[in-house]
Formats: C-alpha cells, structure tokens, sequence
C-alpha cells in the first residue's frame, strides 16, 4: 500500500492553474483572502459548469448594503460546492451593467447558465427571487421567489437558494445550509461548543459551563449534538438537544468518557470509557437506555465512528504498539486493522457514501489528513505545510471535509475539498478545535 | 487547590472509621522493619492521648484493642483543621511524574518519585487524592484523552503496589486540555507529559 501527495494547495494561484484560467473562458479564479488558500484550479475545472452571477442591483427602496451581501454569500456557496466556474462582469467577463440580465450577452463570453436575482422593496420586508436560465434560451430550470424577508434573514435564504441552484442544475444536494458545531475558548481554562454556518459566519456560542467541553457530534438529523463535557467534574457525555436542553448519558458518572458519535439511523450512541480497567468502546441504545460492550482488549481502543451503513464501526487502537485506525463490525465482532502506513494514525471518519475514511497521520513529525480508499486500498494525503492538522470531518456533500489546524499559530476550523484543493480558514481571532459539519437540513 | 467540601462530613466520618485501625496495622508493620519508625508513630500517637492516660497505658500491650476503644474517642472537629493542614503540606510535598513520549511506561525517575508519594500518602490516610494524567500537544485530542487515562491509571496502579489504598484514590484525565507549560518547545512538551496529584478531603 502506498500514500500519494495530492496536488499541494499554495498560497499563490499556480502557473497552472493561472494557464488554465486563461484558456478556459469560462474560469475565473476563485476569489481569495489574503491567508485563504485558495485559487488553485485542478484538471477537473474543465468539467465544471460554466455559470454567470452578475451582481445583484439594489432596486429603489432597497439597500445597497443587502444585495453586496447577497452577491457576496451566493458566488461564495456556489463556488465553494466546487461544481461551477463563475462568471462575473469583475471577472474576465465584461458585461455592461445593463446587460446583467441578457444571457446572450453571457452566452457570448462563455456562459453556460445565468443566475438572476431580483430584489424588491415590499410593504413589509423585500421579495427575494431567484431565476437560473440556460444562456442558449428556453424556460427557466428554477424559478424560486421569497416575499416579506426582514434584511437580517436574507442570508440565511441565499444559502437556502445555492441549494436550490446547486440541486437544479447537478441533481446533488447542496451544502449551504448546513452547519458546523466545534469548540472554542473563552477563558484560560474552558473549552465551550460553538456553532457556525458552514462559510464561518453566525458564530454562536451554544454551551455555557466554565469547563472543558469537546468534541461535539451531530445527530443524523441535526437535531442533536453529543459531545464530552467535565460538567460532573469527570469527563462525561452530555446530549445537546436544538431546543437548549441538555441531558447527560451517565448520571452516576465516575468513569472517564470520550468521543462520543451518533449512529446512523438508529438511535444509538458509540463512545469510549474506561470503566473497565481501559478504554474500550461501548454502544448506548437512548431508547433503551441499554449499554454493549464492543471491544475486549487490554490497549486503548477510542474515537468510534459509525459507516453510514450502520453495519461496520472504524476505531483507534493502540493494541500494535502505535495507533492505528481499525474497522470493526456494528456488534464487535470481525476486527481488522486498516493503517499501515506510519506510526500514529488517529481520528478516523468515514465518508457519507461509506466508499472511503479520513483520518490524521503523522507524518515527519506533523499531523497531516490522510483519505484512505476502501475499495482500492490507495491512501491520499491531501494536508501539507505548516502545522498541525486534526480531526478531519466529511461533510454532508462527500466533497469537502472540514478540521482544526494551527497552521496560522493558532488552532482555527479550516475547510477543504477531499482532493487537497482550496483550503479555506473559517474561524479568526478563536482558538478552535474539534469541528463537526452537520448533516443536510430539511 | 480544589477541596470538595460537600463529602467532608459525612466521608470524614467514614474514613476516621476505616483509616485508624487501617493506619495502626501498617504502622505496627512498618515498626517492625527498619528506619521509617517515627515519623509513622505520630498520627497514632496523637490519637492516643485522647482517652485517660491510665487507659493508654493498658491499651499500648494490645493493638487490636486500643485500635476498637479510640473511635468512640474520634473528634471530627479538629481532625479538619489537621487535614486542611495535611493537604497544604501534601500539595507541597507530592511531585509530579512525568512521562516519555505516547507513553504511560514510568521511568526510573518517576518510581523513585512514587516511592516517596506513597510513603507520604500512607502517613496520611484521611485525605483523598485524585491522581490527573495529562498530555503534550502533539497527540490528537481524543488519544490524548485516553493516553492520559492510562498514564493515570499506570501512577495509580504503581501506588497500590506501594501501599496506598485503592479506595482514597481517584483517577481522572484531562488529555492535553490542560497544559502545565504553554509553548510549543520540546521543554514544554516534556514538562505536559504528566501525572499531578491533589489531595482532596474525603
């Protein structure tokens, strides 16, 4: 078995890709902050879908200040999903602003499809409407409208149109609505859960214990988060419910708890403790209130995570000497070892099609994201330079996944797409660790 | 320095119950030997002068029965001001382990420091101590959690082989959540990769 390194993501756009811009019309480098790595468009821009998103115009009796934000958060959604090359009249593009409706005018430099966007004044509120039309003519593929949206909710319902377009014009669901729950520090000694959108925005703090509290987990329908917490003073397992309410695993407590993870489908919980003598993994049925030991073995074995099957669980180990990720079946039985590449390999996480697992490696020193193929055995590295990077989460799409680095000095949530590219820094100013992206909302 | 005060009645209680014969026993083991005799008299001692002197005097020929009579005697008022004592003396006496790299092994170093915790520890039996394991940063957050459970586990198990009995000690991990040293130096690293001890009243 051998590792590959995938294409390095750079700071800088590389002279390839700055090749390919030129060569296809329809590409426009992602737009990028100045710490953002980004820009780096792979072989497979050439099958992207050509799309034009002219800026929104504020019509009389709106305010420029929304349709900014408006232009700004659907060309992020929609060219973070990684399935179009936008077009913008900032771009190569240059349209008239009085053609920013014309898809001829768009045919002619490339587009395939052009998205408008109206913004209205309204007794009460704006209309937000959506149109996506293909630029050689015929009906609109989508045609959405909003009436009475209060300005604070208009990016909440930007997202809510990337994911419309995304799911009009590729079949897939988009991931702009989703979100990511992780930790972060307040004070010298806490740890809080926090939740944001998936682009970094809407911060919010979600716990408010004064102690350490980690690694929170969603529940297949987003309507939960498990997580660590040393509330009862020992480290404990707590259930976050959307609602504010909080309930804890094991009252009694006593014993040291971590890494909780839903089940798939059913309503069960895989988590470590070392009631036993040392960690093992164990399964909580919530409707039971039942417990199954999984694992007997005298090493530590933790960081359960369930395949999306619900049939197989991937766990740490270090029953070899090192850690390793394993794989084991739901009820323990038939464990095989899957790393074996390097000494210390942590924090698996299995991809929402089953077809692959995520974990970190270290790797000369530093934790580097390693995608292990299951079928073809191939592992990718898809993490370099500076830093540490941990806890790699896939979300909900397949494509991207999401983790902690302290690749900047401090420990920040980054995004990234599962071939290496575009690398994006969400949280700033934070110390923050252990993300986790929430399913697809409904 | 955390004191959990909302056992200390009624588990000083328990623990006067179980300690002072338990601290008698190993008292009159380790007066048999040689070397450590006076320092581990004195809590006997003191305990000693609370019945009438004739009583003591009778009671010093048998063990067994002097150990029985004194519970009755056992004043859990000044027993707390003496803990409170012990603990700030503990905190101060009791050192750190530290530990190699991904590892719970205890080095040389660190089993001659347990050997002069347990012997301090066994002199004090009324005090509770949590033993906290603890990580560099370089582990992930979740091995980290359970190496440092192990580390514990591995002061724990040590101390009981010295002594120490299992119910006064508590095992508890903090992973690297919390780092003695900030930095990012092989210094820090090495001084994080720890088992601290606090002593608590029961």
């Amino acid at each position: 078995m051998s590792r590959s390194q995938s294409l390095r993501a750079t700071a800088r756009p590389s002279l390839l890709a700055v090749m390919l811009a030129m060569m296809l019309p329809g590409a426009v480098l992602a737009q990028s902050e100045p710490d953002e790595l980004t820009g780096v468009i792979s072989a497979s821009a050439a099958t992207k879908i050509s799309l034009a998103v002219p800026p929104v115009v504020a019509n009389p009796g709106t305010r420029a200040a929304d349709a900014a934000e408006l232009t700004q958060v659907l060309r992020g959604d929609l060219s973070f999903s990684g399935w179009f090359a936008l077009l913008t009249p900032e771009g190569e593009a240059r349209i008239p602003e009085g053609k920013y409706a014309d898809a001829t005018a768009w045919r002619s430099v490339g587009a395939s499809y052009l998205l408008t966007v109206g913004l209205r004044p309204k007794k009460d509120g704006v209309i937000f409407e959506v149109r996506v039309v293909e630029t050689g003519g015929g009906e609109a593929l989508l045609h959405k409208k909003w009436g009475g949206v209060l300005p604070k909710d208009l990016r909440r319902l930007a997202h809510a149109a990337s994911d419309k377009i995304v799911l009009a014009l590729t079949g897939n669901p988009g991931i702009a609505q989703t979100r990511i729950a992780f930790v972060s520090r307040r004070a010298e000694r806490d740890k809080e859960v926090f939740l944001m959108d998936y682009d970094g925005a809407r911060v919010r703090r979600l716990t408010n214990t004064g102690t350490i509290n980690l690694a929170p987990a969603w529940s297949p329908d987003g309507r939960r988060l498990t997580f660590l917490s040393y509330l009862a003073r020992k480290p404990s397992i707590y259930l976050l419910s959307d609602d504010g309410d909080v309930t804890t695993l094991h009252p009694a407590g006593g014993e040291l708890n971590s890494a909780p993870d839903f089940a798939p489908g059913a309503d069960q919980l895989v988590f470590s403790s070392d009631r036993d003598g040392n960690s093992e993994i164990y399964l909580y049925d919530l409707s039971r209130n039942s417990e199954t030991r999984l694992t007997r073995h005298p090493g530590i074995d933790t960081a359960p995570c369930w395949a999306p099957s619900g049939r197989e669980i991937a766990f740490t180990s270090d029953r070899s000497g090192t850690p390793q990720i394993y794989i084991m079946s739901a009820d323990g039985s038939s464990v095989r070892r899957l790393s074996w590449e390097g000494r210390y390999n942590e924090s698996a996480a299995w991809s929402p099609d089953g077809g692959r697992l995520a974990f970190v490696s270290r790797i000369k020193g530093r934790f580097e994201i390693v995608i292990h193929d299951l079928s073809s055995g191939e592992e990718k590295i898809i993490t370099s330079g500076r830093g540490n990077k941990e806890n790699p989460r896939w979300a909900p799409d397949g494509r991207h996944l999401v983790f902690a680095s302290n690749q900047s000095g401090m420990y920040s949530i980054y995004t990234i797409r599962d071939d290496g590219t575009q690398q994006r820094r969400l949280t700033r100013g934070m110390p923050s660790w252990t993300p986790d992206w929430s399913p697809l909302s409904r | 320095m955390r004191l959990t005060t909302r056992w200390l009645i009624p588990l000083l209680f328990v623990m006067a119950i179980l300690a002072s014969p338990g601290c008698k026993t190993t008292g009159g083991k380790i007066n048999s030997g040689p070397g450590t005799n006076p320092p581990v008299e004195e809590p006997a001692a003191q305990v000693a002068t609370e019945p009438s002197a004739q009583e003591a005097s009778e009671e010093t020929l048998n063990g067994e029965a002097f150990g029985e009579r004194e519970l009755v005697a056992e004043d859990l008022g000044e027993e707390v001001a003496t803990t409170a004592d012990e603990i700030a003396e503990g905190m101060r006496v009791l050192d750190t382990v530290y530990f190699p790299l991904d590892s719970p092994e205890l080095s040389a170093e660190a089993l001659r420091t347990l050997e002069a915790n347990a012997r301090w520890l066994v002199l004090h039996p009324a005090l509770r101590v949590v033993i906290e394991g603890h990580c560099d940063e370089r582990g992930t957050t979740e091995y980290n959690m359970d190496l440092g459970a192990k580390r514990a586990r591995s002061v724990r198990d040590h101390l009981a082989r010295l002594g120490v009995l299992m119910d006064r000690v508590e095992v508890i991990t903090y992973g690297e959540e919390r780092p003695a040293e900030l930095g990012h130096s092989e210094q820090a690293w090495s001084r994080n990769r720890r088992a601290e001890f606090v002593l608590e009243t029961p």
